[in-house]
């Protein structure tokens, strides 16, 4: 995944730029497993976890899930030693959403805490904690994401929306990196571009809950992790985000920058074969047109939610939202809000394989996104 | 009659402006009194209350330190509890603004990557982040400080400069006071705090879990070391503080409304006598008793109810003159914050309004059921019939007598344990003193012989018009002793005050900080200030205070730590109660109490107090003395530093005193700290100076007093001007055979100003009287209950001569209008009168 959320201006006020941060590098060593956990002197990085489940007991029940961990850097000098615990390099922001994609419920939860001893924290590569923290005011359990060797396993609740996860994941297929070398542009500017490396398939076991029932569940996940310094530029307003996971083996990333006037910025994709093979989709290669809407009746937003998807010039994919109102609102920063929900993917009528889509930079009253 | 009313009253307005005006001021000044003092006490609790909404919004719960902090690590399991929506961790700190540190910040340290209920004004992109300040546009007018300026704040352990890197709107976000500032709770902790420790954590509780559930569920998580407590247990806690302050306050406002009622009866009383012949047609027109008496009362209504919406304006207006001398007596006395505002609820007005003109219609209803008791004939005759009083006199003062026995007996039987006893006696003793009035007039002119237009008829002439000059005399007397009584007891208090000052203030030079001028927060003195104090000149002895606030028997209360070493007199703390070994005991470990402390807590030499260590682990260490203290109404306690160590670790000194050898100046020390320690922002007082200032706060304590007193006279003597025009009407016929029978202008003029001074005579003889008794009410039982100081009763004769100077001027003020109108009676009015 690409330019994910990050977050907002009230963030941004609080980021120096003396020292100045690191910026992505096309000749970047990656280092696995030790490039799960954070990279400090990076302004920014995230954790974005999501994936389709179902009910062990009821297979026919079916659900959708985003787990997010948004490492922002506040300050580059790392080293400095002050007195107090509040004087933090690192903020940590934490989104969970659960969809029951039965009956359309989309619960949304999200939290922000300095990264303190005492409120949250990242870890260091070998521990097997990468990220932590409290949870979200009236829960009294920790989020946390860990490597278990090979897949993450996810822990949050929300004990006041009633939502909780806890899942175990394992890889079952390698690393995908996005862009040459994980080099992932996100515009012309000379340093518009992160660190981008995709696990798509990810088999997932665990438990989750909502509307007040603990479900055992199963399925499969994808695990987006970028890390980077740049910022959108003033003339991008957000981004579209596809994942698409085929069922012929093929697994498809797919972003687009978009201009104010909703034109194409940037776009980007890549599809990895069943048999391992990478292509590079630059942006001519790809098409996107939304042919369904709906409007957020809190936000007052505008998403797509059905689009025709058109690979190479020569195949051409509906996706199609399985719940409209996946819009998660935050609440712990102002006027944040994106849509972010669980997709079919049919060609000519028939379900060839599922996804996630990102929709940021809706609506007049969004922030301008990182 | 309602319609009569209305048709009739352009031309009564036309005919008896004058007593109209006096009856409106009457029930204006009693009003204006009340609101004032309501809208002041409610600003102060208001300006509390807005200091912790400001910075969180409409928060349920606040975490606090039974300690003196709270560490911050207790923040995630505050935000891990049941039904908690939000938890905002505050560090809050008072420091001063340099050079002059005249300007105090009252400086809240914010998790700013928070979402907060703060409007900016401006702001500027500061590359750091967020390590400069946020203060309010309106102080940044003030001080003509720009976004961007460098300002300098002291806290005691050094200067910081801090960049203005925000101004809040203090009118958009309900901040309490202009004075209010925020910074990053970061770089307060690294500036200004100590590492770890905040001051509370407010908490908003879900909309859908109950907030008493919340508050149980977090109290029991976070066990002992915090209270959890309500924006409204808070407030009533302040207010609980404030409550003897307030209730004095509403006291004398009181009194302000009752001399109020009474002017009203008296002008009631003026205008039925010039319209005796007005009612006396109705009634032979057919007008019931019940429809005269309703018609009197419904002008008083109008009339008082005008006298409302006066004392309504002035009221706000005398609060919003007077909020500032109150705010600083709260910031001074009880460390709150400054009212920067003054709120006007609508209550207070009703309440206020309700009061007014139900003093106004019971002042009305005595006069106006006495004209309605007669006939028209009795009414259309010119003969006056109003003088049972006199026959009634001994009567009324058995029974004022028996009212104070009666009290009297009360309280040393059963009352003496009630907190507000006080007010009891104070308030009978002001009821007994009109109903003697007559009686002592009656006797004290009734004994002057009447010869010519001498002053021993103008006195006898008073006998004889008792019921209306007792009214008039009675409610000076009520303000005189008010006058008297509290100004009494200020200068007994002054004067202990001042004795107190003499004996506990023993060190030669005083060194605090500037917040410590101010309060008690986080002042403290570092170790390298302290040593650079022994190069000092003339310095033989040093004694160093640390101080901390924390829960003492479950309140807040300040502890102090000095030496109690034999080298640094024992004076300082004047001893109360004690033992042979109280010094020594309290270099053992036990603690000596201030008296009110001790009579707040009913705790005394060989009990023990509960005191709230630093993690909030509650020690209970012996009471060693009681000492005599001024300083705080809440009291204090005193220990030693090793056993201020041993309950709250290592703390830095607060506060230092010098003592110098003999014969030194401590003007010349002064003056070297003050070159030698430039780059310090202390403030360095004398001795002399810091009595000074105490007794500066004292005076400035008692300023609205003064007011309130200034108004009560004020309507008194708007009485003595009714009481003249009454007699001048009812004896219109007397001073026209007067004038017929060859008495001049001057003579009349004289005669009245004569009345007017035999008026205020008695009612000050009168009023001093009672003012005395008053006084020993106030110093021996309302002050002792209230706030638990011992005062020696003293009498401050200057003050009270000039304020028998200014009453008897007031006086000759008020009897000149009537004194001129009677002059003016001619032979012809005489006519009138018979016809």
């Amino acid at each position: 995944m690409t330019l994910r959320l990050l977050t907002a201006a009230v963030l941004l006020a609080v980021v120096p730029t003396d020292p100045p941060w690191r910026v992505a590098d096309p000749d970047y060593h990656w280092q696995f497993p030790r490039d799960h956990w954070s990279h400090e002197g990076f302004k920014t990085e995230w954790w974005y976890v999501t994936g389709r489940l179902h009910s062990i007991s009821d297979p026919s029940r079916s659900f959708g899930y985003q787990f997010t961990f948004f490492r922002v850097g506040v300050r580059a000098d790392t080293a400095r030693t002050v007195r107090s615990a509040w004087v933090t390099p690192n903020v940590i922001m934490g989104h969970l959403a659960i969809t029951d994609l039965a009956d359309g419920t989309h619960v949304f939860s999200d939290l922000l805490y300095r990264a303190t001893p005492f409120l949250g924290g990242y870890g260091s590569a070998g521990d097997s904690v990468i990220a932590w923290s409290v949870g979200p005011p009236g829960t009294d359990a920790r989020w946390t994401l860990k490597w278990n060797g090979n897949g993450f396993d996810v822990r949050a609740s929300d004990a006041r929306r009633g939502i909780a996860l806890d899942l175990h994941t394992q890889a079952t297929t390698p690393i995908l990196l996005q862009g040459r070398n994980g080099y992932s542009r996100k515009g012309s500017g000379a340093s518009a571009a992160s660190m981008y490396y995709s696990m798509p398939r990810l088999e997932t076991t665990g438990s989750l809950s909502i509307n007040g029932e603990d479900v055992a569940v199963r399925g499969s996940s994808w695990m987006d992790k970028e890390f980077g310094s740049n910022q959108l530029d003033s003339t991008q307003t957000g981004w579209d985000w596809f994942s698409l996971r085929l069922s012929d083996g093929r697994d498809v990333m797919l972003y687009q920058l978009r201009h104010r006037n909703g034109s194409r910025d940037t776009a980007f994709g890549s599809i990895r074969y069943a048999d391992g093979t990478v292509e590079h989709l630059a942006g001519a290669a790809w098409t996107v047109t939304a042919d369904e809407t709906w409007t957020s009746p809190d936000t007052d937003a505008t998403y797509p939610t059905r689009w025709t998807l058109t690979l190479g010039g020569r195949e051409s994919l509906e996706l199609r939202a399985i719940v409209p109102q996946s819009e998660n609102i935050a609440t712990r920063v102002r006027n944040l809000f994106y849509w972010e929900g669980a997709i079919d993917v049919t060609f000519d009528g028939v379900l060839v394989g599922e996804g996630y889509v990102e929709l940021t930079g809706y609506g007049s009253a969004s922030r301008p996104a990182i | 009659m309602i319609r009569y009313l209305r048709l009739a009253a352009p031309s009564m307005l036309r005919h008896h402006a004058s007593l109209y005006i006096l009856a409106t001021a009457g029930a204006a000044l009693g009003v204006a009194a009340l609101v004032a003092i309501l809208l002041v006490n409610q600003s102060a609790l208001a300006a509390f209350t807005g200091s912790t909404e400001a910075v969180s919004g409409q928060t349920d719960l606040a975490v606090l330190p039974k300690g003196p902090t709270l560490d911050e690590t207790t923040l995630p399991t505050v935000l891990g509890s049941p039904g908690v929506a939000d938890a905002f961790p505050i560090l809050r700190r008072s420091v001063a603004v340099l050079p002059s540190a005249e300007v105090q910040l009252d400086v809240f340290g914010l998790d700013l990557f928070r979402p907060l209920p703060l409007t900016v004004v401006a702001d500027v992109d500061d590359a750091r982040g967020w390590q400069g300040i946020g203060v309010t546009k309106q102080l940044a007018d003030r001080q003509d400080w720009a976004l961007g300026d460098s300002i300098a704040l002291a806290s005691g352990r050094g200067v910081e400069y801090v960049t203005i890197q925000v101004l809040l709107d203090d009118a958009a976000a309900p901040l309490p006071s202009r004075f209010t500032a925020i910074m990053d709770i970061g770089e307060m902790q690294r500036r200004f705090g100590q590492p770890g420790a905040i001051t509370q954590i407010d908490v908003v509780v879900d909309s859908t879990s109950a907030v008493a559930s919340t508050q149980a569920a977090l109290a029991s998580r976070l066990a002992g070391g915090v209270s959890v407590e309500t924006p409204s247990g808070r407030a009533n806690d302040v207010a609980e503080l404030l409550r003897a302050f307030r209730l004095n306050l509403i006291a004398l406002s009181l009194v302000s409304i009752i001399v109020g009622a009474f002017l009203i009866y008296a002008a009631v009383r003026a205008s039925l006598a010039r319209r005796r012949k007005e009612f006396g047609v109705l009634r032979a027109l057919g007008a019931t008793r019940r429809q005269v008496l309703l018609l009197i009362l419904s002008e008083v209504a109008v009339l008082s109810g005008a006298g409302v919406a006066i004392g309504a304006v002035l009221g706000t207006l005398l609060a919003k003159a007077n909020v500032s001398t109150v705010s600083a007596t709260l910031s001074n006395l009880y460390l709150l914050n400054a009212i920067e505002r003054v709120d006007q609820p609508a209550w207070i007005y009703l309440v206020a309004g309700a009061t007014g003109l139900a003093a106004a219609l019971a002042g009305a209803l005595g006069p106006a059921a006495e004209l309605a008791r007669h006939g028209p004939r009795e009414l259309l005759s010119a003969v006056v019939v109003h003088e049972q009083l006199r026959s009634h006199s001994a009567r009324l003062a058995v029974l004022g007598l028996a009212i104070l026995v009666l009290i009297g007996g009360w309280y040393t039987t059963a009352g003496a344990d009630w907190q507000p006893a006080g007010f009891v006696l104070a308030f009978g003793l002001l009821a007994a003193l009109p109903l003697m009035t007559p009686f002592v007039i009656q006797r004290v002119t009734g004994a002057a012989r009447a010869r010519d237009f001498s002053i021993q008829y103008s006195a006898r002439s008073l006998g004889t018009k008792l019921q209306v000059t007792s009214i008039a005399v009675a409610a000076l007397a009520i303000a005189v002793a008010l006058l008297v009584g509290v100004t009494v007891m200020i200068g007994s208090f002054r004067r202990t005050l001042d004795v107190w000052l003499a004996t506990a203030v023993q060190a030669d030079v005083y060194i605090a900080t500037p917040a410590w001028a101010r309060s008690a927060s986080d002042p403290p003195i570092d170790d390298a200030m302290l040593a650079a104090l022994h190069a000092a000149p003339d310095i033989v002895a040093i004694d160093r205070l640390r101080a901390i606030r924390s829960s003492v028997e479950g309140r807040q209360t300040t502890i102090v730590a000095v030496d109690f070493s034999e080298e640094l007199p024992a004076s300082r703390f004047p001893l109360y109660a004690s033992t042979s070994t109280t010094f020594d005991d309290v270099r053992d470990g036990a603690a000596l109490i201030t008296e009110p402390l001790a009579r707040k807590r009913d705790r005394w030499v060989g009990d023990s107090i509960a005191i709230a260590t630093a993690g909030g682990r509650e020690t209970v260490l012996p009471i060693a003395g009681v000492y005599y203290d001024y300083s705080s109404e809440h009291g204090m306690v005193a220990i030693s530093p090793p056993t201020m160590q041993a309950l709250f670790g290592d703390l830095p000194v607060a506060n230092v005193g010098l003592y110098l050898a003999r014969n030194a100046d401590p003007e010349t020390t002064i003056q070297w700290l003050s070159t030698n320690l430039s780059d310090r922002p202390l403030v360095y007082r004398s001795q002399q100076r810091l009595r000074r200032d105490a007794l500066a706060i004292f005076d400035q304590t008692f300023a609205v007093t003064k007011i309130l007193q200034s108004l009560s006279l004020l309507i008194a003597a708007a009485g003595i001007t009714l009481t003249l025009l009454v007699i001048a009407r009812e004896r219109l016929g007397e001073l026209a055979l007067y004038r017929a029978l060859g008495a001049q202008r001057l003579q009349v003029f004289s005669l009245f100003m004569q009345k007017g001074l035999g008026m205020a005579g008695l009612a000050t003889v009168l009023g001093t009287v009672g003012g005395i008794a008053l006084a020993a009410i106030l110093v021996f039982i309302i002050n002792r209950a209230f706030f638990g100081w011992t005062i020696q009763l003293s009498w401050p004769y200057r003050a009270v001569a000039w304020q028998w100077a200014a009453i008897l001027g007031a006086a000759v003020l008020a009897s000149l209008y009537p004194a001129l109108i009677a002059s003016r009676a001619s032979g012809s009015a005489l006519r009138e009168e018979e016809a």
